[in-house]
């Protein structure tokens, strides 16, 4: 009985080795090409600080620097972000099919940002951009909406699903009604939604970055607190714990993180349900180790999948959710038939 | 140590009181069986005295005004009706989840909490279950796996919502037992609420009767053990024997009520 809730080191390391190949292949497969050990040795060349000495022509490096390298970062962020939301819920509201877009925040995000999109608003807060604010708005009100339809109908695991798939259909119906009805910007939308990674540099990777890091932080601050709601509120309270506290405040930054990940990279889907559940049969049932290991596998998953997506129908690019789900979809199988009642 | 004293404690849902104006003294480190007909607020007791429901009137901890045993930061083990079994989970960190206001919390458990969690393992023989998962214990084992968890959060009260309803006979003496004997040794105040008068008997010291919400009884248990205060409290004929050893025994008759239906 050693290292209760403790993340094993080899897990570790291969998470980690994951996300580091994912990241090569990112930056070496494309539509040009880069020899593998050439861009190892330009990265490490790179952090080293000596920029001249590389093998690679000036064209190489602003692809690796300017468009590779945000990209893979951008990918592993929305990764990870989509991963350890949909950690976050499934510990909140203790059912394992609860993901960020079950619940109705993908549908929330999706109209929000149409609306804003539609009306031509220019909003900003702070570092928000009226798009991400209308998606954040959009995401946590579905959520709020999916928890008090179901908390009044008796808070049970089917109220839950049902009410997120009522407040999502809804949503939704909202949504395409607008984008109906607005044929100006039906293009604009309709790229936003599909969910492919597009960046211009390393603009969304700014963005984004200080809203993954204080939602992880939340999130991880909060693992112990989902590991006793694994027991009953009461049962948690009595320990010591604050059920909710921890679901107000893990049910907001895994919205604010699902919306701020969808309004970069559209709707992409099953990254966020399957992940966890990865880490669950594979690791360990605990938050304290789900949540940490669910971003870097989440991350490697997502970027590599981009990588896919860019790759096989060069140079056009497929919808990354399409590769998620093709080959998320029969790896999730398989590993759910070796679990033998652990999920 | 603590006594525990409320004066007309009331709960009310919406316009309907579930406990009203109990006022009763338990003394420290007994065992109290809470006992009533279903409905009669025995759960809702147990919460008030937690401090996960809100009550009107006053409740006292050695004389000191309290919102519940919670908010005075006493440590409490509480085990409600239905329990939940958390999938995935290995007994060792069921048991560690006790340890959650004693361990750090950003730097985790440390070895006194291992040894906590072990000693309280090996007290209940579970250690060799310990990377066991919860889902495959059985019912007598789950219940000794909550009794671990409350000894590695090192409770001073355990509050116990039915503990024993989905037991064999056999589990359910071996379990009352079990709690009178780690009661002794560990100086806890048990609350159980229960249907189980027959195997209290030997073993609970105080008895707390609920009627509708109201205080029927409030003492030693044995002041309950007779047939007239049990057919009122049930509403039905009782049958009641004693043993060779003179443990008493009741049963609602078989005759019972039989006239009205």
């Amino acid at each position: 009985m050693d290292n209760i809730f403790k993340i094993p080191k080899l897990a570790l390391f291969f998470s980690l080795l994951l996300l580091v190949f994912s990241g090569v292949f990112s930056i070496c497969l494309g539509a040009a090409n880069i020899p593998v050990f050439t861009t190892f040795e330009f990265i490490f060349q790179m952090i080293l600080g000596d920029w001249e000495s590389s093998n690679l022509t000036d064209i190489q490096k602003t692809i690796i620097l300017e468009w590779r390298l945000p990209r893979f970062f951008l990918g592993a962020l929305v990764g990870a972000s989509l991963s350890v939301a949909g950690s976050g819920f499934q510990g909140v509201f203790r059912n394992p099919l609860a993901d960020p877009f079950l619940l109705g925040s993908a549908a929330g995000a999706g109209l929000g940002a149409t609306l804003v999109i539609v009306s031509d608003l220019e909003v900003s807060f702070f570092v928000f951009g009226s798009v991400q604010l209308g998606a954040f708005l959009g995401a946590l009100v579905a959520v709020l909406a999916a928890a008090i339809v179901s908390s009044s109908a008796g808070r049970t695991t089917a109220s839950l699903l049902l009410s997120g798939v009522a407040v999502a259909a809804f949503l939704t119906a909202c949504q395409t009604y607008v984008m109906q009805r607005n044929f100006v910007s039906i293009q604009e939308i309709y790229g936003w939604l599909i969910g492919r990674l597009l960046t211009s540099g390393w603009t969304e990777v700014g963005i984004m970055f200080p809203y993954f890091l204080v939602c992880f932080a939340v999130i991880y601050f909060y693992a112990r607190e989902l590991d006793l709601l694994r027991l009953s509120e009461d049962e948690s309270k009595a320990l010591g714990g604050h059920p909710l506290q921890t679901k107000i405040f893990v049910i907001s930054c895994a919205s604010l993180m699902t919306a701020v990940a969808v309004s970069v990279s559209g709707l992409i889907a099953f990254v966020g349900l399957v992940v966890p559940h990865v880490i669950r049969l594979a690791v360990g049932s605990s938050y304290r180790i789900i949540i940490p290991l669910s971003a870097i596998v989440g991350g490697a998953f997502l970027s590599s999948a981009d990588t896919f997506a860019r790759v096989i129908v060069a140079p056009a690019e497929l919808p990354i959710g399409v590769i998620t789900a093709f080959i998320g979809a029969p790896f999730f199988a398989i590993i759910l038939r070796l679990s033998k009642g652990t999920i | 140590m603590m006594d525990i004293k409320a004066k007309d404690l009331s709960v009310r849902f919406d316009d309907k009181f579930v406990l009203n104006k109990l006022s009763f003294t338990i003394p420290s480190g007994a065992f109290v069986a809470i006992i009533g007909p279903n409905g009669s607020g025995k759960s809702t007791l147990l919460k008030s005295l937690a401090g996960f429901v809100n009550f009107d009137g006053d409740l006292f901890f050695n004389s000191q005004r309290s919102r519940g045993i919670l908010e005075d930061n006493v440590a409490l083990a509480y085990v409600p009706q239905n329990l939940a079994i958390p999938v995935g989970m290995t007994v060792g960190e069921y048991v560690m989840l006790g340890r959650t206001s004693h361990s750090n919390w950003f730097f985790g458990e440390k070895k006194q909490d291992y040894i906590a969690v072990e000693k309280a393992l090996r007290r209940l023989n579970l250690f060799s279950m310990s990377n066991q998962l919860v889902t495959t214990l059985s019912g007598g084992e789950m219940q000794r796996a909550t009794l671990a968890r409350a000894l590695a959060q090192e409770a001073q009260f355990l509050l116990l919502d039915e503990p024993t309803a989905a037991m064999d006979f056999a589990r359910v003496i071996e379990s009352v037992k079990l709690l009178d004997k780690l009661k002794s040794q560990y100086k806890f105040t048990v609350l159980m609420a229960t249907h189980d008068i027959n195997s209290l008997s030997r073993y609970a010291d105080f008895a707390l009767v609920l009627k509708e919400g109201c205080k029927l009884y409030s003492g030693e248990f044995s002041g309950i053990l007779n047939e007239d205060f049990l057919g009122k409290l049930y509403d039905t004929k009782i049958d009641f024997f004693k043993n060779e050893a003179g443990i008493p025994m009741i049963f609602a008759s078989p005759d019972s009520r039989l006239e009205e239906t």
